[in-house]
Order: structure tokens, then sequence, then C-alpha cells
């Protein structure tokens, strides 16, 4: 089963977005520490990453970057959430695959999911 | 004083035209007292050669001398006459008579031609001679003392001119001199001293003080100098105070409605989080409802899904909103096919109403740069209001024009329309026009600002063609020259 790494720092937003993406039939890892982000990375190896750019203390392009940057992972999707659409065009400038703004539709959320994990 | 000056002139003129006249007569009576010696001595002469030859022409002579002796002390008579020496013309007179007696004796002598008669009547003539010349000297003597009579007259008046003139230029000169101190003690200090410190007033120092005691003019100046610049003072400082207050409120103004922009944003996005879980929690409720088949819980939460994403809408135009008043409404700029844009739009709101037809047509289009979100923006703002404000349906059309510059796009409803009066203020933030049948639609007036101000970040131009009860047409237009 595909495994989706999923990182915000709202508790809430993790368990709605962890029970639809289940429901739609991936293994679902959520993080809401962000601090150890690209070691928890390595460390779930999952095949998409869904990341917050407005997580508390952190930039989430931030990690979007490091993680791009990694040999050992840059080759994982980054999908970048954010409740501020202006932020899209730089999330991609960070290394971004793509971008969904918050709130979202699930049907959005699970076409993106799909493209890139390839079903 | 000039009248005194032209009062010594006239004078001084006046004494040298008497003195002038004076030596003239005298000099006169002089000439004629010599006349009247040497015709004394002719006549003698003529009596002795009378005496020796007998010559009748002689005789002649004699007569005519005579004659003009007495003529030349008539004419000094007539001199005589206005002056003072009465004594003296009385003599004269005395003389002149017998010596006209005596001549008309001698005269009558030689005629006569008795030797014996006339040697006794030159004799005689020879006697009132003396008295005439004794006449004559008193008459010199006089005129030589009228002489320097008038010549000391005469100086005294000089010298009176000189003195008064003296006196004159002394005293004016001393008068001068007190009234420049008068003046400059009363006038030329005082003012100095006024104008002094009306400067430092103007330069803001209202404390000096003029002393204002006396009563004149300069007095009542220098008072209402002073009350000026109390009033000034006090004035100033109003005016002072007031600018800090208004100041200080501006600046608190400022603060708050930064602190405001930095509420709304924060503020947005902090409702933006819970919203997104609650629509993905509504959306799976909503699947699962599907899955079990539960009608009225699927209807329900179809209904509460509509009621996130108006929220959702409010939130997201109040975080645009907060962007363009901080100046941070950036553009994406990049290659989009606004034909399709605009196509897309169109089917996303046909899909979303029953009343109304949407219809979508126009030019074929070239791609250029705009940003791809911030249009649809605009587009489904002013789709969604050309459908909310014609409330009994009809049709909506957009029609979007190639032109050499830009691309004009119009949005063209069948609704109530708006009046004129309103056709530049809906683009102004949170404005809305409240209807005349107290009919209210929903909304903040954000969506128009935020169209409006992307539309120009763009470089285009957004307006509204529109009567009351006929329905609105709104336009914009997207240059083609923006660079991405």
């Amino acid at each position: 089963m595909k495994k989706v790494l999923i990182i915000d720092d709202d508790l809430s937003i993790l368990e709605a977005m962890k029970l639809a993406v289940e429901m739609h039939g991936y293994q679902v890892v959520t993080l809401s520490n962000a601090e150890d982000a690209e070691a928890r990375v390595i460390q779930v190896k999952p095949d998409i990453v869904l990341l917050d750019v407005l997580l508390s203390g952190i930039d989430g392009r931030d990690i979007a970057y490091k993680i791009k940057k990694d040999p050992n992972t840059k080759t994982i999707p980054v999908i970048m959430l954010s409740a501020s659409p202006q932020t899209d065009r730089s999330s991609r400038d960070f290394g971004a695959d793509d971008f969904l703004a918050k709130p979202f539709e699930l049907h959005e959320l699970f076409k993106l999911i799909d493209k890139y994990l390839k079903v | 004083m000039i009248l005194m000056l032209i009062y010594l002139l006239f004078y001084l003129s006046l004494a040298r035209d008497i003195i002038n006249t004076n030596n003239e007569r005298i000099m006169r009576v002089n000439l004629l007292t010599s006349k009247v010696y040497e015709l004394e001595k002719q006549i003698e002469v003529d009596l002795l050669s009378y005496r020796f030859n007998k010559n009748i022409s002689t005789l002649e002579l004699i007569e005519q001398h005579t004659t003009d002796i007495y003529l030349a002390l008539d004419e000094m008579d007539s001199y005589l006459q206005s002056e003072s020496g009465r004594e003296i013309r009385l003599n004269f007179i005395t003389s002149k008579e017998r010596a006209l007696d005596t001549r008309n004796d001698l005269i009558d002598a030689i005629n006569s031609n008795s030797d014996v008669e006339i040697n006794r009547n030159y004799q005689k003539w020879l006697l009132k001679s003396q008295n005439i010349n004794a006449t004559l000297q008193d008459l010199t003597n006089y005129n030589l003392n009228t002489l320097r009579r008038s010549s000391d007259v005469y100086e005294r008046a000089i010298s009176n001119v000189y003195n008064v003139a003296l006196l004159t230029m002394i005293s004016t000169l001393v008068l001068v001199v007190i009234l420049f101190f008068y003046l400059r003690n009363i006038i030329t200090i005082p003012i100095k001293r006024i104008t002094d410190v009306a400067s430092r007033i103007s330069e803001g120092h209202f404390g000096d003080k003029l002393d204002a005691a006396s009563s004149d003019e300069l007095g009542v100046l220098a008072k209402n100098l002073n009350k000026m610049a109390l009033n000034l003072q006090v004035n100033y400082h109003r005016l002072e105070r007031e600018v800090r207050q208004k100041e200080d409120a501006l600046l608190k103004g400022r603060e708050l409605e930064r602190r405001k922009d930095d509420f709304i944003s924060m503020a947005s996005h902090e409702l933006k989080t819970p919203v997104t879980s609650i629509k993905v929690f509504t959306q799976i409720l909503e699947r699962s409802s599907k899955e079990k088949g539960d009608i009225m819980a699927l209807k329900y939460l179809v209904r509460m899904g509509d009621q996130i994403d108006r929220l959702t809408n409010i939130i997201n135009e109040l975080l645009d909103v907060s962007r363009i008043q901080t100046g941070r409404l950036e553009l994406n700029l990049e290659p989009t096919s606004l034909r399709n844009l605009i196509e897309e739009t169109c089917e996303n709101i046909q899909a979303t109403v029953v009343d109304h037809k949407i219809k979508c047509y126009g030019d074929e289009l070239d791609i250029i740069n705009i940003d791809k979100y911030r249009t649809g923006q605009v587009l489904v703002n002013l789709l969604t209001n050309a459908v909310k404000y014609s409330p009994s349906g009809g049709e909506v059309e957009m029609e979007y024009k190639n032109r050499p510059d830009d691309v004009l796009v119009s949005v063209r409803d069948q609704g109530i329309g708006i009046p004129e009066e309103y056709h530049d203020r809906i683009f102004e933030r949170f404005y809305r026009v409240y209807d005349k049948n107290e009919k209210t639609f929903p909304g903040l007036g954000m969506g128009l600002y935020i169209s409006s101000e992307i539309i120009k970040k763009h470089g285009g131009r957004i307006w509204v063609e529109s009567k009351e009860g006929e329905g609105s047409t709104f336009y914009f237009t997207l240059p083609k020259n923006n660079v991405g």
C-alpha cells in the first residue's frame, strides 16, 4: 500500500486528512512537529508528502527545498497546502511539485495524489 | 521764518532805494552848487570886463548868467522841498529871493548905463553872492550829514538783516536738532522697538512685551501689538496642541489601520484552518452518507458544504482586501489562454445556477501574460454578481473581444441595474448600493473592489454601463504587453 506523509501543525486537519486519505485507500503517516521533518521523511520513506506552508515556527517551503535537495528523498513528490493561495508560485519555486489551496475539495486532493502515485 | 526773510529782503531793498534817491539828489545839488560858484565867478569877470570896455554884449551875458544862477537855485529848492532841513530851506529861499531882487537891480543898473549904479549893484550882488554861498555851504554840510545818516541807516539795515538771518538760521538749526531728537524719542525709537518686537513675534517669540505707557497712537499700537502677541501665543499653543493631538491620532489611526490589516490577515488565516478541517470532515460524512444511502443526511451535508464554501469566499475576500491595503497583492503573470479561462469559468458558474442562462462567446484570443488565479477571481465575481443582481433569472452574456493592444471582456445581465451616481463608487472598498425596494443582497462590498484592484494591477481598466431597472454591463480590459 502506498504511503502518504502529511505534515501539518493543526491536529484537527491532520485527523481529518488522515481519515479522508485512508478512506481513499492509502496508508497515512502524520507529523505535527515539523522540526525533525527531514529526518522523519528519510525514516518513513513515504511515496508522497503533503506539506503545509505555514507551520508553527517553520516555513514549509524550506522543508520542501531540503527534501528536494537531499539525494535520498528528492524523488519523493511534494504537494504543498496553504491557506494563502499567494504562496502557490513560491512553493513551486522552492521545489514543490504541486500546490493546493486550503480549504479544498477532497476530489481535488485525491486527483493530485493519484496523479503522482499513478493509480 | 520764510516770511521773516522776505520781509527783511523787502526792507533792505526799500532802504537801498531811499538811499539811492537821496544820493542822486545830493549829487545833483552839489553839481548845481559848483555851477552857481562858477556862474558867480563868470559874472564877476563879465562885470570887470564891462567896466573897462562897456561892451553891451557883455551885459547880455551877465543877464544870462544871473538868470542861470536863479534857475539853478530854483532847481535846488525843488530838491529841498521834501527834505527835513526846514531852517536851511527857509534861509535858502530868502537868499534865492534876495538874489533875484539884486539881480533885477543889477540888470536895471546896467540898463540905466550908470557906472555908479552898476558898481553899487555889483557890490550888492557880490554881497548877495556871499550870502548864497553861505547858504549853499549850509546846504552842502546838510547834504553831507544826510549822506552819512542814510549810509548809517543802510548799514544798520544790512547788519539787522544779517543778524536776523543768522538768528533765523541758528534758531532753525536748533529747532531741527530738537525736533530730530524729539521725533527720535517720540516716534523713531518706539517704532523701531515695535518693529523689533513684531519681527520677534513673527519668529515665534511671543513673550516679548512692549512698554505701552504712552497714550498716543504709538502707545495704542504697542498696546494692540501686545494684545495680538498674547492672542497669537494662546492660539499658537492651542493649534500646536491640536496639531500634536491630530498627529497622535493620525499615528494611532495608522497604527490601528496596520494592526487591523494584520489582524484581518491573521484572523482569515486562522479561520481557514478550522474551515479546512470542517470541510474535510463534511466531505467524509457526505461520502459515507452516499454509501449508506442516507438521503436526508446527504442533503444537509451538501447544504453545509455550500455554506462552508461561502464562508471560505468571505475569508478569501477579507484576505485579499487586507493584501491590497498593505500593498501585498502580487500577480503571478504567466502565459494564459484567456479564452479557455473564460469558457471554464462560465461552465463552472452555469453548473451552480438553474434560473440563469450563461452565454459565453467572443473572438479568438492570443495567449497573454496574466495572473490566472486572480483573473479567474474577477470573472467569477462579475458572473456571480450578474446572477445575484438579476434575481428573476434571465440571460447573462459574457463576451470577449480581441483588440490591437488589449482584450475587452464584458458581462451583461438583465437585472436591477445601478443608478448612474453609484457607477464609480461601487468599485470602492466596502461600498454597497442599497436597493430602493429594501431588498438586500448578501455580501460585504469587497468583490468589485478586489476585482478592480486586480484589473488595475494588470494595467487594465474596469467600468460599468447601466441604467436602473435595465440591467448592467461590466467591462474590463487586460493589456497584451505584460511581461511574465
